[in-house]
């Protein structure tokens, strides 16, 4: 659905270099900090910037031969950017209806009125829960193949939140060919829908897993100096020190709760990873 | 283009309240003073210029990121931009140049034909309005792009005053020559005025398509 090879991109001193593919029925996470280009590459991936190098295919399509037609099968959400405050949800509905001949307009009608969004209030006037709602019901109703969510949650309640994942799991289920690429920096909400995570870091990809394998092998151990000295490090992706004295980070959780009974392993969440990852030091 | 439009139809809905009260201040001019095209020219040239608003709502919380990610070109959005202001011109030119004409039919003011020569003059300026100023709006962004607008017509402003001192330097006076053309001759130097205008405003079209295709956001 979506393949990204080596995309690279310099503003100053950052640097983007990133590859990551989104396969069919798949929802693929990228989740990193506030700057670590995440924004930057879905920008990149939409021909909204230029690129300095790497190669990026949109459903088949080399992305600068990607059409506006061809864009007819993207949803898509930014953070920063969508319908202009100035217009109401009545506007909204004949400019979709017009730009995509799939739209389907009652299913619109149908969940606008389920998230209580107002039709004829200025969008400017919505709660950050409404905006981000109807930016997705946006992306979720002209029947497009890909998505490509910019932290779609950012500034949501966990009711509104839950609303929203609800909607990207229905528009999953009902075809097995779509696929979504969504970005956040609250990694509970891809731990719930995210079929596989990328971790960005500094423009740099550290990390691509499935998130089962991410939530159910990886884990954390703490252990002391001297028990850190009899460990058996080649399944320790990166070292911390303590003030207990170190904290590892291990994609091989079962092997060390079978082998160290004495040691503390705890389950790793995503959260944790991703500060292992970023913080730890290489084995 | 369709969509593009629409939006920028509804956009301009919401601006009833300033729209009508244009409309009244030429419907009163037009109804109280001796004045036959101030109407035509004002409410035209206004009209034509909401494409420049269309542009500050388009970019409003970054909100041209987001339109790219639709199924439209930046070549369609650039020339929607163009064939809005035009459209919304040439309409309010129509409208106001009927309104014009049953009013001073009725008052048993100007004659017909003057007042048609008087309004067809309009067109061109409404057309190379609107060249001048869309790419610097979409080049510069709405606030810079005011700025380069006023500089720009400073300039012309200054051509303009050369010529004339230049033709009156040669002993030709131009007004007086634009008075003595018989109405033969005037619609003929309204037509070219036309075409030329016409060339300038697709010329403008395509060096702010370039502007808009060469943007990031």
């Amino acid at each position: 659905m979506l393949k990204i090879d080596h995309l690279q991109k310099q503003y100053g001193s950052f640097r983007l270099d990133c590859s990551l593919e989104v396969r069919p029925g798949c929802i693929t996470g990228l989740v990193g900090q506030n700057g670590a280009g995440k924004s930057t590459t879905f920008k990149a991936v939409l021909g909204l910037i230029s690129r300095d190098g790497g190669e990026i295919t949109i459903l088949g399509k080399p992305e600068r031969e990607f059409t506006a037609r061809d864009r007819e099968a993207l949803g898509v959400v930014l953070a920063d950017s969508g319908f202009c405050g100035y217009l109401a949800v009545r506007d909204v509905i004949p400019i979709l209806r017009s730009l995509y001949k799939k739209f389907d307009q009652e299913f619109f009608e149908e969940q606008a009125r389920k998230f209580q969004l107002p039709m004829d209030k200025k969008i400017k006037e919505f709660s950050t829960g409404m905006k981000a709602k109807l930016k997705v019901l946006a992306a979720v109703s002209h029947n497009a193949r890909l998505l490509i969510l910019d932290e779609p949650t950012a500034g949501l309640d966990v009711m509104a939140r839950d609303e929203l994942l609800e909607l990207l799991k229905d528009y999953m289920d009902s075809d097995e060919e779509r696929a979504i690429l969504i970005s956040s920096h609250i990694s509970s909400d891809l731990e719930s829908i995210c079929d596989d995570l990328y971790m960005i870091h500094e423009g740099r990809i550290l990390l691509h897993e499935e998130t089962d394998v991410l939530l159910d092998s990886y884990g954390l151990l703490k252990v002391s100096p001297e028990q850190y000295r009899r460990l058996d490090q080649q399944f320790l992706l990166r070292v911390k020190r303590e003030s207990y004295g170190y904290s590892c980070l291990t994609d091989q959780k079962q092997f060390y709760l079978e082998n160290y009974p004495e040691i503390v392993v705890e389950k790793g969440s995503i959260d944790e990873v991703i500060t292992m990852m970023v913080k730890g030091a290489e084995v | 283009m369709k969509g593009l439009l629409i939006k920028d139809l509804r956009l301009l809905g919401g601006q009833k309240t300033f729209f009508g009260a244009l409309i009244v201040i030429a419907a009163g001019m037009t109804l109280f003073t001796e004045d036959t095209t101030f109407a035509v020219g004002f409410l035209a040239l206004v009209a034509s210029m909401f494409s420049l608003s269309s542009i500050s709502y388009d970019e409003m919380d970054n909100g041209n990121a987001f339109l790219f990610c639709l199924p439209i070109s930046r070549a369609l959005y650039a020339a929607e931009k163009y064939c809005f202001g035009l459209l919304l011109g040439t309409g309010a030119w129509l409208a106001a140049t009927l309104f014009v004409l049953c009013v001073n039919v009725y008052k048993r003011a100007a004659l017909p034909l003057d007042i048609l020569l008087s309004s067809l003059m309009l067109l061109p300026l409404i057309l190379l309005m609107q060249a001048l100023v869309l790419p610097f709006d979409l080049k510069f962004g709405s606030e810079r792009g005011r700025i380069a607008i006023l500089g720009a017509l400073g300039l012309l402003v200054l051509l303009g005053v050369l010529a004339v001192k230049g033709a009156e330097a040669a002993g030709i006076d131009l007004a007086a020559v634009l008075d003595s053309l018989p109405p033969l001759n005037m619609g003929l130097l309204i037509a070219a005025a036309l075409l030329v205008s016409l060339v300038l405003w697709l010329l403008s079209m395509r060096i702010s398509i370039s502007i808009v295709k060469k943007k990031e956001f």
